[in-house]
């Protein structure tokens, strides 16, 4: 099965969007058809990164995140979004944390990493100590009827990963009504119905690799279907700052780059936002607490540690179980 | 003007008062709702603003759009996989 084996009906678009690069898989017979569709996916992805980038400082995000203190009307996108959010924070205890922006920053991670001036800021960047106070998401206050939100003093929100899952669903859900679809939101999988004749969407957990240009191996395949394989990782994106290696995955109980045991968690839910969230929960947790965590909630996810050592949880183990076909 | 006509006149000058008068109640009424609303609005205004930790919502009938957590399922199948000599059409890997 190589790519030029795929049916004719599977057409497929690829673009950049939100700092990375996205593509959506579309079946559908009229090809034309599914070329606006594709073409609709991206403008999606565009449209969201003008409101939800924190990079850019005239996003409605970066607009709320300048006016701590008070209340703050906002889009429907963004308030679905934050709410879904500080729900994520309060079933993971915490552990994924939408206002850890100022800790970020204080990492070193302050432009986008697609901004080539990134790493040179990073490799110079002085340690700085002005982070808040952790676990302020119970802080966020939502107001329903006004549909605003409020921030306090020093908390800003970066809804990274969680945004951009966000999208994925969005444009799946907008996709599935004309035929299954999947979109690969640079390495995050969301999958809507089947393609005809498939059990799934054939997809792969790649092996960790600190070069991400690089062609990826294979840990195991599996097919997706109505739902989210999102992964969280340490694999590459490091840099050196006062002599500590950093990276982008805070750990909301120090406010410093996660020390863990793992390069990377994969895991799967119905949900984009929820995969997303505890794909981060789980890298910060480290394998032990991470497998207590997602048996807890019968989510099945695949941990990779340092080492490249696999693990998975007792809910994905029976997918992965029958031999390949050739 | 007859008798009908005049008893017609006066039942429509009735009614004009009735309505009128009708009017004033509803407005008198509307705005004594509107201004309660208000006095709710502002006091949940304020509680939100000084309480930073416990508020959520004021308003409990609105539905917050979160997620609904009881729906969740499993998103693959149990089935023959592809060769991982293949190529997958997607890798789920970190993107930073």
């Amino acid at each position: 099965m190589n790519a030029h084996t795929y049916p004719d009906t599977w057409h497929s678009h690829t673009f950049r969007a939100m700092g990375c690069q996205m593509s959506v898989w579309l079946e559908l017979k009229n090809e034309e058809t599914a070329a606006a569709l594709l073409a609709e996916a991206e403008q999606m992805f565009l449209r969201a990164e003008l409101c939800l980038s924190r990079f850019d400082a005239q996003s409605e995000l970066s607009q709320l995140n300048a006016n701590p203190g008070i209340w703050v009307p906002v889009s429907e996108m963004l308030w679905t979004v934050a709410v879904q959010a500080r729900q994520m924070a309060r079933e993971t205890n915490g552990l994924f944390d939408p206002t850890l922006l100022t800790a970020l920053e204080a990492a070193g991670y302050k432009t986008s990493f697609a901004d080539l001036s990134f790493w040179a800021k990073a490799l110079d960047a002085e340690m700085e100590t002005a982070v808040p106070p952790l676990g302020q998401w119970e802080a966020i206050q939502v107001h329903a009827e006004g549909r605003s939100l409020w921030l306090p003093e020093g908390i800003r929100l970066d809804l990274g990963g969680i945004a951009k899952g966000y999208v994925a669903q969005q444009v799946v859900n907008l996709l599935s009504d004309w035929g299954p679809c999947l979109v690969d939101a640079s390495g995050d999988l969301t999958a809507g119905e089947a393609p005809t004749g498939w059990p799934g969407w054939p997809v792969a957990v790649a092996k960790p690799s600190a070069n991400p240009l690089g062609e990826r191996e294979t840990q195991f395949p599996l097919w997706l279907v109505n739902g989210t394989m999102a992964t969280s990782g340490i694999d590459y994106r490091r840099w050196q700052q006062n002599g500590r290696t950093a990276h982008h995955l805070i750990d909301p109980r120090t406010g410093q780059p996660a020390q863990t045991d793992l390069l990377t968690a994969t895991v799967l839910a119905k949900t984009a936002v929820r995969a997303e969230a505890w794909a981060t929960a789980a890298l910060v947790a480290g394998k032990k607490l991470a497998h207590q965590l997602l048996a807890e909630k019968n989510l099945a996810a695949a941990l990779i540690g340092q080492h490249g050592e696999l693990s998975v949880t007792p809910a994905l183990a029976p997918f992965l179980e029958l031999e390949a076909i050739h | 003007m007859n008798a009908n006509g005049a008893n017609s006149n006066r039942n429509l000058l009735k009614m004009k008062v009735a309505l009128a008068a009708g009017g004033l109640i509803t407005t008198l009424i509307g705005a004594g709702l509107l201004g309660s609303q208000a006095e709710a609005a502002t006091t949940n205004s304020t509680t939100n603003t000084t309480n930073t930790i416990n508020t959520t919502s004021s308003s409990a009938e609105i539905t917050l759009p979160e997620l609904d957590l009881e729906l969740e399922a499993i998103p693959t199948v149990v089935a023959p996989s592809f060769s991982v000599s293949s190529r997958p059409v997607a890798n789920g890997r970190s993107s930073g």
